[in-house]
């Protein structure tokens, strides 16, 4: 069979699977959508498309998509930080910040502690420990609104103000991740004398360039513009400070989430650019998700069983992160919590784009050093809480009153 | 005022950024590519404001930041983004062939098939014999006999015949016209994407045996094989595909963006590998999903909505791709290639317009939506290098030359032919698309 007959095929079978595959997930509305795996799909699509699979999207061909993954990136970083709108976020009480920052920390001290003392039974050695083990504990940090939302929406008594409470913490948590992966990129940095010293001014770089990219969209978008137009302007900055990060190895995540806090608190209709960010968001996700696919490199069997050991390890500390922390809290936010017990902390453990986010840019960062034990192990906390997390979070947040049919 | 501040704020962002001592090594594609874009969409918005199509602001944009000019992007960036810019192409198409409706068409068929034959056979004649002229009066160009200008001549009047679809969906998209005018040049133009195909095949295999040049694989003698296999193929993979795009309406329907993102890339891939034209492949998809389909119609839009990213890729890219020293050095040649296009292709539509009894608007502007040129003439341009040594790399480089003015004369001319043809819905009118 020759090579292009091959090549055909292969699309032919990819596109195939695309219209049974949409067939059955997309037939299955209206049944339960607790239990998701549409991560581990796309994952799968990207490594049976990659290099180690069929070889469609083989490394020249993946160079050539850089940015598009940029644009992933970029796109995930902006509408993160969109969402930091002062004049939005004042009309929550303070104590949301602080437990959103305070719950966050926590998680990473304790996720970054457990993999710390498990690395080492790994059977993985060298210089790029540090980061992967910090790549672990920042994503298993960063949250996501989505199970919650699904908790509620799949739930007849909810309890109202916890479950606020939650999807607030879930879509502000990524904050300390993504400042801490900008310290982290900085302190690996190529380019200087690696220290704290180089990582913060590394970090204050990333930060003033995303005051500028924010201020220069903010130039451009603040015209009347149609929908398509603004769709394009965002592509366009999104892709564009997702190669200057890589032009001076900074966090794209952390340029475009800047950009976005200065957009949403200086430009008028950011509440459009959120909009039409939100509504292509799912797309953009599982592009990212087959591309970081086709980049994974799949842990060898000999390191299959402590790689399973060290990923029970986390599961287990995960939650115990969240539910120590609102523990914590239940003194200061009782009210909010409206009576919901010991399972509160379970509301915080949907995990989604930003965790995605962060393991490309770790992919692109760290490139050959990067380790593919923390990849793996990222990505499956990804596909364990995108298919347990909901029901986790709805046994936080049911249980209060009943909502009214709509 | 603001926007030309935002671009000179960004030119000069991204001056210092090449600049900074802390950077080592070339700028990363996804750096060129935003920029090209921020770039190639403010000089679309800034020709917008003088009545110029968005498009010529994007190859303007290009243009200037190609090897040509500033040479912010290089040729190897170009390169680069052949695959991105692949993916556009693919798209571009299938908005073209979803824009062509057949029950429309077979009213004007009468119209269609005049205008179609006049437009090539005069086109194709009348350049042919200008060039055979021009040439013997050049003869330094190409140093041949007769037969050898005559040959050459008539590979001229086949890249004179073709009109870039991609140029003419893009202002149809932007301006929103709909009538007749817009419907026959869109029309017109995917008929004769498939004429110049089997003309050039038909020229190039004459023009070798006149010049005896062995012609390599790609131009070989199973000349009608190759041929069959490229056009039928086309047309067949596209009708597939077309009904894939209609199963998956009926029966999935959901995830359009993602869908259409894979779909760009399955058409590209398979017709690469096949060695089929992804452009003619697309076009006749989009074709079948609007017109055998009910909601074809909504696919096209789907991807009509998010359509402007790719035109502004496609054609800043296209404009990058412009080369200045090749006008500059043939200057002559490509003026006579240049005028004697436009006025046989105003001869050749003007008459069958007239022949067809289409009224005055049709037939006063109809000839303006034809000049645009670009890819399909830039791949015969290509293969006439490959094949005929530094005779073939003259002749591309005339082409290109041509190529580059037609590119940013033709959609100007376009958007005029559409304003005047009334075509053009005022601003605040409610379009009925």
């Amino acid at each position: 069979m020759s090579e292009s007959t091959r090549t055909v095929l292969l699309v032919l079978l990819v596109g195939l699977f695309a219209l049974v595959g949409g067939r059955f997930i997309f037939g299955r509305r209206g049944r339960s959508t607790l239990f998701r795996v549409t991560s581990l799909a796309y994952l799968a699509l990207g490594f049976i498309l990659g290099e180690r699979g069929w070889g469609l999207l083989s490394r020249g061909m993946l160079g050539n998509l850089e940015p598009v993954v940029g644009l992933a990136l970029g796109w995930t970083g902006l509408l993160f930080g969109l969402q930091f709108e002062l004049r939005r976020l004042r009309r929550y009480r303070g104590r949301f910040a602080w437990l959103t920052l305070s719950q966050s920390l926590w998680t990473i001290l304790l996720l970054g502690a457990a993999v710390l003392l498990a690395w080492d039974h790994t059977g993985t050695a060298g210089g790029s420990r540090w980061p992967a083990i910090l790549l672990l504990a920042l994503a298993g940090a960063a949250g996501s609104p989505v199970e919650t939302a699904l908790a509620v929406s799949a739930s007849l008594s909810v309890r109202r103000k916890f479950a606020r409470l939650a999807h607030y913490v879930n879509s502000l948590d990524s904050l300390p991740p993504l400042i801490l992966f900008g310290l982290t990129i900085g302190y690996f940095h190529s380019r200087a004398g690696s220290g704290m010293t180089a990582a913060l001014e590394w970090l204050a770089a990333a930060l003033m360039l995303g005051i500028v990219l924010g201020l220069l969209f903010n130039s451009y978008a603040r015209h009347r513009h149609s929908e398509n137009e603004l769709t394009m302007m965002i592509i366009a900055f999104t892709v564009f400070s997702a190669g200057i990060a890589a032009y001076l190895s900074l966090s794209s995540l952390l340029i475009g989430t800047v950009t976005g806090v200065v957009l949403a608190n200086l430009l008028p209709s950011s509440e459009r650019i959120f909009r039409v960010l939100a509504a292509r968001e799912r797309p953009v996700l599982i592009v990212l998700l087959v591309l970081v696919g086709a980049n994974w490199a799949p842990i060898p069997a000999g390191r299959l069983a402590p790689a399973a050991g060290l990923l029970l390890l986390i599961l287990a500390v995960q939650p115990l992160a969240k539910l120590s922390a609102l523990a914590f809290w239940r003194r200061w936010l009782g009210n909010e919590l409206e009576g919901a017990g010991w399972s509160a902390g379970l509301a915080l453990l949907g995990q989604g784009g930003m965790s995605v986010a962060l393991v490309a840019s770790y992919q692109i960062h760290f490139g050959a050093a990067a380790e593919p034990l923390a990849i793996s192990l990222a990505l499956a906390l990804v596909v364990v809480a995108e298919a347990l997390g909901a029901y986790a979070a709805r046994l936080a947040v049911t249980g209060g009153e009943r909502e009214e049919a709509e | 005022m603001s926007r030309l501040f935002g671009l000179l704020a960004l030119a000069l962002l991204m001056f210092l950024l090449v600049s900074l001592p802390a950077a080592t090594g070339g700028a990363p594609l996804s750096m060129l590519l935003g920029f090209l874009m921020l770039a190639a969409f403010a000089c679309g918005k800034l020709g917008n404001r003088i009545g110029l199509p968005g498009i010529t602001g994007y190859l303007l944009a290009g243009l200037a930041l190609g090897p040509s000019c500033f040479g912010v992007l290089k040729q190897e960036a170009i390169a680069d983004l052949t695959l991105i810019n692949s993916f556009a192409l693919t798209l571009i198409a299938l908005t073209a062939g979803g824009e062509v409706n057949l029950g429309r068409i077979r009213k004007r068929l009468v119209s269609f098939l005049l205008i179609t034959s006049t437009q090539v056979v005069l086109t194709f004649s009348g350049v042919l014999l200008l060039m055979l002229a021009a040439l013997h009066f050049f003869h330094e160009v190409f140093s041949l006999g007769f037969k050898g200008l005559l040959a050459v001549s008539a590979l001229f009047a086949v890249t004179a015949i073709s009109t870039s679809p991609s140029a003419t969906i893009a202002v149809i998209v932007e301006t929103r016209a709909k009538g007749p005018l817009s419907e026959l040049v869109l029309g017109i133009t995917i008929v004769k994407d498939i004429l110049v195909i089997v003309a050039f095949a038909l020229t190039l295999g004459a023009a070798g045996q006149i010049l005896g040049q062995n012609l390599t694989d790609t131009a070989q003698p199973d000349l009608l094989a190759r041929l069959s296999w490229e056009i039928g193929g086309s047309i067949l993979f596209g009708l597939a595909l077309g009904m894939g795009i209609i199963a998956y309406m009926r029966y999935v329907s959901a995830e359009m963006t993602l869908f259409i993102i894979g779909l760009s890339f399955c058409s590209s891939t398979a017709s690469q590998a096949l060695h089929f034209n992804a452009l003619l492949v697309c076009m006749v998809a989009g074709l079948v999903v609007n017109n055998l389909s009910r909601r074809g119609e909504d696919f096209i839009r789907a991807i009509e909505k998010g359509s402007l990213p790719l035109y502004v890729i496609f054609f800043a890219i296209a404009g990058a791709s412009i080369n200045l020293e090749i006008l500059s050095s043939g200057w002559k040649l490509v003026a006579i290639l240049v005028a004697s296009r436009i006025f046989f292709f105003w001869l050749g539509t003007s008459a069958g317009a007239a022949l067809a009894r289409e009224e005055l608007k049709i037939r006063q502007n109809l000839w303006l939506g034809f000049i645009t040129q670009a890819g399909i003439t830039l791949g015969i341009a290509v293969v006439v290098a490959e094949n005929f040594g530094a005779l073939g790399v003259v002749f591309k480089n005339l082409v290109i030359g041509a190529v580059a003015i037609f590119e940013l004369v033709g959609p100007v001319a376009f958007k005029f032919a559409l304003g005047r043809a009334g075509e053009i819905p005022h601003k605040g009118r409610p379009v009925a698309r």
